[in-house]
This record gives C-alpha cells, structure tokens and sequence, in this order.
C-alpha cells in the first residue's frame, strides 16, 4: 500500500492505534509560525526601505522649502574668490567654477528637476491612460483616430518639437514639463491599450455589463486595477528619464534658462571640472539617484498594494 | 499496489501541508497528504469543491499563489527530482518537462493576445529551438489529436475566438506536447460533452500507455473514474478520506463520505430526482487545523471521539484504506 | 395570435425565434447558430445540450445581448428586444441573467466575494446596510459561508466556490430568465446537488424561466423539464426531457446518450463514426451529423432536415429518425452498479 495519511510529525511510523493518530491534531503550528514570522520579517524589510526612501524626499522636500523661504541657500550667490572649492563646513558639497555654493544650487535644482518630473509625469501618463485605456476599451474608429494621432506624434522628431514649443512659450518649468510629457504618451497610452485590449475581452467585464456596471464604473473598478500595475511600474522608469531628459535639454541649452538650476543642468555645467571639482558633479549625481531609487521604492510598495 | 525497489515513481508524495500565509491569516489547506504514482499508472482524485485538489496539483508542478505566502511541508518528487528543493529557476526551465498540467480554468491559463498555437507548443520553444514551421505544425498535429475540427485555422486563432471545450482541448494539447513523466489533470473534462470527452480521455490513455506517463486525474465525475484509472482517492478539507482500487472504492466504499458521494450522482435512469440526495452541511473553514475528523459534523455515523480524536488509517482490503473510526469499530468487530 | 388573447401565462416569457450568429467574416466566417428557436414558460426550465462548440453559450450571449445576431429574435414576454445589450430597456436588462461558464474568470478579481456579489445591487442603487445582509442571503442561499469567503478575492477560493459565488451574483437582482451557462459542471456531486436544488427551489418559487446549459445528460434529466440537444449550431431533437433520454428519436442523441460514463456501467458501443465533426467555417449543408451518422444516406447530405414534430411537444431535425420501437429496444444501460 502506497498511500497513507500524514502520520505526526514526532511518531516515526503512521501507526494505525488511536492514541498515536490523534497526537497529529495541532500538528505543524511551528511552521505556521515560522511563516507568518517570514512574512512579517519581509515586512518589515520593506517597512525599513520605504522609511528611509520617504525621509530622504522629505529631507528634500524641507531644504527646498528652507531655500524658498530663506535667504539661507541661495543657488545664485557667486563669490569668485571661493570658486571650485571643495566640501567644507561652509560649503558642504564644495563650490563651482563660479563659485556658487553646490549644496544650494543642488537643493534649488531637485525642486526645479522634480517640478518638471512631476509635470511630465502628470501629463504623459495622466494623458496617455486617458488615451490608452479609452482605445482599448472602446476600440472601433475611437482607437483608429487615437491610434493615428499617436503616430503623428511619433513621427515628429522630438528635439524639433521641444525646441520649437520652447522658442514659442519660453523655456518655463511647465513648457518643458508638458512637452516631455506630451512625448511620453504615446508610450503611456501604448501599455495602458494593450492591456485595456485584453481585460475586455475578459469575461468579468461581460459580466458586469450583465449586471449593469455603469462604463465609468467598469472603467475604474475593471480596467484601471488590471493597468495599475503596469502604469505605476512604467510611471516610475518614465519619471526617471523625465529628470534625465530634463538634464539633456539643460546640457544643450534648450533647458531651464541659465542660471537656474536643475539637476540635469549643474551636472552638465560640472562635466568640465570633473577631473578637477568633481563634487560639482557628484553631488547633484548622488542626489538623483538617491531620488530615483527612493521614488522606484516608494513606487514597489505602491505596486505590491495594487497587485 | 507497492511499487518495486528499482522503478522511479513517476510521483511520489510524503506528508504532504500546505497552508497559507497572507497577512495574519492562514489557511489550513492540505493536512499530511500521501500519494505514490507509478510510471503508466492512472489515480483518479475525488472530493468536495474546496478540499484541495487543485492546490495539490498546482503544490506538485511548483506553482505558488501570489499574494501569499505558502508554507509546504513534507515531500514531493516527481521522477525522482525533488521539487520542493527546486529554485524557481529549476521549476520553470525543466517546467513541462517532469510534470505538466491541464488546467481546470483554461480561459485564465492562456493569454487571450497569443494566438493558439504559440501557447500549444511554448513548452517546447522555450527550452529548444525549433523552425517555426515545425512547431507550427507540431501544433496543428496536436489540435488534430485533441480533436479540434479544422485544426490548421483554428490553430492561428485567438483563445477568445474559441469555445470553453475547445479552449479546454488546446489546454490539454499543450500540456501533452513536451511529452512529460506525470501529467496533471485538474478537471481535464468538466467543459467536453461526453463524444468529446471519451475521446481526450483515450488519448490520454494512448500517451500514458505508450511512454510509461503517470497520471494524476482529479475530477468530480465518479463515472469517468473507473475507466480511466487504476486507483481512487477521496479527498476532503485537505485529508485523504479513503483509497483503493476504483472499481472497489466506486462499488463497496468503506467511508460514509465516500457513501455520501455517490449516492449524490445524479442518475440517467430510475426514478428522476427532483430533489437530489446532497450531503446537508458544507465543509469546515479552513482557517484552523481541523481536530478529529473532518466531516465529523456532516457524517451520519458519528461518534463522539471524531470530533477530538484523529481517525487511524483502517485497512478495508488490500490496498483500500479508509480513515474512518466508525470503520474502524467494523473492522475490531469482524476480528 | 395576438396577446390580448392569451392569458398572460401562457405567453412565454422568453423565445428565441431562428436565431443565426456568425462571427467573422469573408473565409473566415464561424457559422455558431443557424436557425434555432427556443421557447420558455415561467417556471420551466429547459436544458440546452450538445457538443463542444455547438454554440450553446453563443446562444446564451445573443439572448442576454452580448452578442448580436445575424438574424432571428429575443422576446421578453413577447416583447421584441433590442440585438444589442445597451440599447435594452433598462427595467428588463436586469430580467435575464446569466452564469458564465467560467467561473473564477467571470468574477471581478479586483473585488472581495462579497464586493462581488453586492455589485448588480449596488448598481439598482440598493443602499449598504440593505446589500450587506441580501450578499449573507445569497451566500447562504449557495451554501457559502460569509464569514469565511466573503472577505477573499476570487483567486483565494476554489473553482466550485467561485461558480456559487456568480450563481449568487446572478440571483441578486431575481432574474425573470435565469441563464445557466454549465453552471455546475466544476462543482463535486455533493456540492453539485446542493447548488441543483437551490436552483430548482428558486426556479419553483420564484417562477424562474431557467435555460440550463450542461452536457451532462444525468444532470439535465433531473433538473429539466425540457430538452433541447444541439449540433454545430442547429437543433436535432427537442422534447419532454425524460422522453428525449429514455427513447432518442435522433441518432446524435442517441450517441450522446451512449457515451455518458455511469459508476459501474462499462462503456458502450460509441453509437457513431469517429470521423472529425465538421468545421463551423463551412456554411452548413445537409445535416451537419450525416459524417459521423450510422444511418447517413444521400439524402442527408442533400437536404438539411427540418424540425418536424413527432409527437406532442417533441420535434427531431432528421430523415431517418429512429422509430419508437428500435429505440425502445436500444441498448440503454437501465440498471445501475448502485453503492451498497
Ligand atoms: N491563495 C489562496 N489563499 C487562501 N486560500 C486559498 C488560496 N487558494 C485556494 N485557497 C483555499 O484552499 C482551498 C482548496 O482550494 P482548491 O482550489 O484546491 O479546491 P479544489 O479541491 O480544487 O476545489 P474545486 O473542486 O472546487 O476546484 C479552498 O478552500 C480555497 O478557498
Ligand atoms: N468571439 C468569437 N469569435 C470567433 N468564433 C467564436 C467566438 N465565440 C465563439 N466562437 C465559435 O463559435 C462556435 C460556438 O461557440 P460556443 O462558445 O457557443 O460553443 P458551446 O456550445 O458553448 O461549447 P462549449 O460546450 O465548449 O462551451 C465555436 O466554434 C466557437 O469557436
Ligand atoms: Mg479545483
Ligand atoms: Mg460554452
């Protein structure tokens, strides 16, 4: 005979007497524990990540308000006698080649960088799911004329629509927000279709059509949960190459006006002095990526809640 | 029944727990479930909705839910590779290759964006290049075998673009294309009309007779079991009830849950039943350990001591088993 | 006839009248239904059987109008109804229900089970507290206890627990017609009686027009008062259901019936050819069994057979339908290996 039923985890051979069968009664609580206690530990690993990712952009968000409101940091002080200073207690992150105060100018240029992010963020994904989402659900000549514009879109050449946009309005946070995110909705609205496209072919939504959904209700309850997950991952890679793409306008001079700063902008002004200043460089650098990795840990705990 | 010392198992389970971790929350799912397959051999699995068949199923091929935290005990060896020590990694890339699995949901299984065929022959693809003619037509040849009529169009279509049966038979063409050593079949023919269903099932026959595959049928039909399969078992909240050859188990069955099981068949001649003959009561939450028997409260020989006390493995005959006190009680009688 | 005439139960409080549905089109045409009429009475339910692919859900779609015909009608007590769901009158949409025949895919898995079942209410703008105890009801109604699923998302439950939970999300609203699409085909037998019964209780109570979609001919005799048998989208046999099963009159029935797997009774003789059924991209000709059919001639490739009555109620679609004496004389199984 091949078969038996679990025999107590203490008694070596299944034994078919009473009193040894019923021992196995509050069998394997131990393991139960010991997982409940994984999760737990697992929690609060990321309980620790998410902590540390929020105190940083909040740490950001205070020294951008304390530059706003006080003369304390000011981006556009220039002392050239004190120029390519390195880090000190006067000047944390040291000083440029104009001799500006790098920590300043790094605290001015993260609210000026993630303005634009956010910005960008608002538009194209805010935009493209509207429009992703509107194409696949709906599909018919809807998704024929979306799809058509979005191609119009992309066969413009982004540099030309960017500078032509930015010589006709100014090169204004919003201008060069709106426009990198008006260029990242066809990408937007590319995960959020496909996606759409499968979900109403599901038979839940069939259902809720048997039950009367109200569309907008089918939209947010149905499709939007089934493209959360998707969005939020894509949104935080897209706010990423928002920063970026905001660096390279400021590097070829199509960003932010010149003396304001912008991450992208005081790194690309630091590639000169690198090999001899290189905390003009790294110290924006460092607080990019400590932002990015903040914002993609704040971004997987998001995800983790959708799915 | 015992297998011989030098045959590999196609399937061997010892001790088997599973219980989920979501949260604070657990779920008792399996409670020490033992099962051995040997190479060519059919067991049919029975028993109530909820019980854990599934779950067993999909413990055996390494899917783990999302969402929870699973927590295994015991051991599984599929051919004699441990799949519970396997990574992930291991799991998928020899995925199809040990064990395969015809899903009882094929809608949710297949991508509806991937046209058929791809998904028939992905088991093979991933592993090893193959000319996309040739997996073409593999595919087609084995839309044809599940009987798909007009299988060379049908195999470029989208899931959506097919019936719940034919789906069902893609699901299964799939799961035989990499030619595995056990195969799991949750429910293979819930969504066939019986024509259909006579025929998957003796293909499958056909493949478990030619390459020695073992497999494991779960399946509420009683009737489909015992033509199909060597040997029975019942299961219920997560415990094997009673075992044995099904001719044996479906004819003189030892276990009032068993008993309760096939009376609730509904027949195709005597009298009709306006009202069926179902078990009253439904079964006891998973979210503690179950003390004592399981179906204590539904059973309508119980005793006093199965609410409390673990009911022992009973031998009926040889190689039926019943775990039972009210069976056990018989059996110290007849002694 | 019109309807002053009739007492209001005897119009039907559904019919379906030579329903054809095609999807595709050009090469690639899938011809699902072809001309099938179906009619059903308060209180009656009718059981749709037929192979895989016969269209037996398609026709489902088409009366709750998920899918649009290409020709043929859905009558709401006698009222014509729109081919297309949203341009249905409000007050009637919520008339006809339907459980899909997939049951974990059908329930909204971003929602709990009880989220789930208080959405067709919630959407009749029943308030909180009235949808939290009605969902208890429910739930109980399908022998699921709220306690223990009502907090769980579908994919925490199991197969058979997921068709009572959509079985109860179609009773919420007390559907007039009441679509079963092979709702019970996942679920064990105990649990399959205990949702039988229900249903049958509901459909005596509650005066529910119920079409029953199954191929499980056992199920179908004890839950129907009719049965329609269907093939490649057309109807062979339709009929009082115990008079269907007992004495088929069409060789397909006769097959179907031949082929159910019963505990102790040993497989039979398949009552068929085992050619592959014809493609639903061929527009039909003739009598779409005629290539598996023992007692096929010429004419059945000729000809497509009309659904003449043979008896009171009972009509089969064949030219050479199986005389009452031949079938009774068929080898039907009529004892049972019985549990002792
Ligand atoms: N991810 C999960 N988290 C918590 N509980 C779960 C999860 N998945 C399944 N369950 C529970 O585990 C039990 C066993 O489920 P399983 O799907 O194996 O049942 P089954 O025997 O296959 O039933 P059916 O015949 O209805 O398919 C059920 O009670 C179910 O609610
Ligand atoms: N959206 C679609 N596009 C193309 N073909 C379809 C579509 N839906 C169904 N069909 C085809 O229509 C035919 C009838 O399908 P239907 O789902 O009605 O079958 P069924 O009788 O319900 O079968 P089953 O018992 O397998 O569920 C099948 O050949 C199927 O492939
Ligand atoms: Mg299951
Ligand atoms: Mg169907």
């Amino acid at each position: 005979m091949t078969l038996a039923t679990r025999a107590p985890a203490d008694a070596p051979a299944p034994a078919p007497a009473p009193a040894a069968a019923s021992a196995a009664a509050p069998h394997a609580s131990a393991g139960v524990a010991a997982a409940v206690r994984a999760t737990r530990r697992r929690r609060r690993a990321d309980a620790t990540a998410t902590t540390v990712a929020a105190v940083w952009l909040a740490v950001l968000a205070v020294l951008t308000l304390v530059s706003i409101a006080t003369p304390l940091l000011d981006p556009y002080f220039q002392d050239f006698t004190a120029a390519k200073l390195g880090p000190s207690l006067a000047h944390p992150f040291g000083t440029d080649g104009n001799g500006r105060d790098v920590f300043a100018r790094t605290v001015a240029g993260a609210q000026n960088s993630l303005v634009v992010a956010v910005i960008t963020l608002a538009v194209g994904a805010v935009g493209g799911t509207l429009i992703g989402v509107a194409a696949g659900y709906f599909r018919g000549a809807l998704d024929n004329v979306i799809g058509f514009l979005i191609d119009v879109v992309l066969a413009v050449p982004a540099l030309i629509l960017i500078i032509t946009i930015v010589s006709f309005r100014g090169p204004s946070i919003v201008s060069i927000g709106s426009t990198i995110g008006l260029l990242m909705v066809p990408a937007f609205a590319r995960v959020t279709r496909s996606i759409a496209l499968t979900v109403r072919e599901r038979d839940y939504v069939k259902a809720a059509l048997l039950i009367d959904t109200p569309t907008p209700r089918i939209l947010v309850r149905s499709v939007l949960p089934a493209v959360a997950p998707a969005l939020v991952s894509y949104a935080f890679t897209a706010m990423t190459a928002a920063i970026v793409a905001e660096g390279s306008l400021s590097f070829l001079g199509y960003g932010l006006a010149a003396p304001a700063p912008s991450w992208g902008g005081i790194i690309a002004e630091g590639r000169s002095d690198l090999a001899t200043a290189p905390w003009i460089t790294l110290a924006p650098a460092f607080a990019l990526a400590a932002t990015v990795m903040a914002i993609t840990t704040i971004g997987e705990r998001v995800k983790e809640r959708y799915s | 029944m015992t297998a011989t010392a030098s045959e590999t198992l196609a399937l061997e389970v010892r001790d088997l727990e599973v219980n989920f971790v979501s949260g604070e929350t657990v779920t008792y799912v399996l409670e020490g479930v033992s099962l051995d397959v040997r190479q060519g051999e059919a067991v049919g699995i029975v028993g109530e909705s909820g019980s854990g068949k599934s779950v067993f199923a999909r413990t055996i091929l390494g899917i783990r839910p999302r969402g929870s935290v699973v927590d295994i005990h015991g051991s599984i060896r599929v051919a004699g590779a441990d799949q519970l020590a396997a990574t992930d990694a291991e799991i998928r890339s020899r995925a199809g290759d040990l064990a395969s699995m015809i899903y009882q949901d094929p809608m949710s299984s297949l991508n509806p964006t991937v046209r058929v065929w791809r998904q028939i022959v992905e088991a093979i693809t991933n592993r090893r290049r193959v000319r996309r003619d040739d997996a073409r037509a593999q595919a087609v040849e084995l839309l044809r075998s599940v009987g798909v009529p007009d299988p060379e169009a049908r195999a470029m279509a989208y899931p959506g673009e097919f019936s719940g049966g034919m789906l069902q038979r893609v699901g299964i063409a799939a799961a035989i294309a990499s030619h595995p050593d056990l195969l799991l079949a949750d429910e293979p023919t819930t969504a066939l009309d019986v024509t259909v269903q006579r025929r998957v099932l003796d293909l499958l026959d056909d493949v478990r007779a030619a390459s020695g595959m073992g497999l494991v049928l779960v399946t509420h039909d009683l009737g489909l079991l015992a033509d199909r399969t060597d040997r029975t078992v019942v299961m219920y909240a997560g415990r094997i009830m009673e075992t044995g050859p099904t001719g044996i188990v479906a004819s003189t069955p030892a276990h009032p849950y068993t008993r309760g099981l096939l009376a609730a068949i509904p027949r195709l001649s005597g009298p009709i039943q306006r009202e069926l003959p179902a078990i009253g009561g439904s079964l006891p939450p998973l979210s503690a350990p179950r003390a004592g028997c399981p179906f204590a409260a539904r059973c309508p020989v119980v005793q006093e001591r199965c609410f409390t006390e673990r009911p022992p493995a009973v031998t009926v005959a040889d190689g039926h088993t019943a775990h039972c006190w009210a069976v056990a009680d018989d059996q110290e009688a007849s002694r | 006839m019109t309807e002053s005439t009739i007492a209001a139960e005897d119009i039907p409080v559904l019919e379906v009248t030579d329903l054809e549905v095609r999807f595709g089109s050009g090469g690639a045409t899938v011809y699902a239904v072809n001309g099938v009429s179906l009619s059903m009475r308060a209180g009656e339910t009718l059981a749709l059987v037929g192979e895989s692919g016969s269209g037996k859900s398609t026709i489902a779609k088409a009366v709750v109008g998920l899918v649009e015909p290409a020709a043929g009608e859905v009558l709401l007590r006698g009222r014509t109804q729109a081919a297309q769901r949203v341009h249905r009158d409000k007050a009637t949409r919520a008339d006809i229900q339907m459980v899909f025949q997939n049951p974990v895919g059908s329930l909204n898995p971003f929602m709990t089970v009880e989220q789930n079942i208080a959405e067709p209410l919630r959407n009749r703008g029943v308030g909180k507290a009235e949808r939290g105890a009605r969902v208890r009801e429910l739930l109980d109604m399908v022998g699921l206890d709220a306690d223990t699923v009502g907090a769980r998302r579908p994919g925490q439950i199991s197969g058979g627990q997921a068709q009572r939970v959509s079985i109860a999300r179609a009773l919420a609203t007390e559907p007039a017609v009441l679509i079963a699409d092979e709702a019970v085909s996942a679920l064990d037998v105990s649990v399959q009686a205990t949702v039988l019964n229900v249903l049958r209780r509901i459909v005596d109570q509650q005066n529910v027009a119920m079409l029953f979609i199954s191929h499980d001919l056992a199920v179908v005799r004890n839950v129907s008062d009719t049965v329609a048998v269907l093939h490649l989208g057309q109807l062979c046999e339709i009929g009082p259901t115990e008079a269907v099963l007992s004495a088929p009159a069409h060789h397909y029935t006769a097959a179907l019936r031949a082929a159910v797997p019963e505990p102790g009774v040993p497989l039979g003789d398949p009552g068929m050819t085992d050619a592959d059924p014809p493609s639903p991209r061929i527009k039909p000709t003739g009598c779409s069994f005629r290539d598996r059919c023992l007692a096929a001639t010429a004419l059945c490739a000729a000809e497509r057979p009309a659904l003449t009555m043979v008896g009171p109620d009972r009509g089969v679609a064949c030219h050479h339908p199986l005389e009452r004496a031949a079938r009774a004389a068929d080898p039907v199984p009529s004892t049972l290996g019985a549990p002792a």
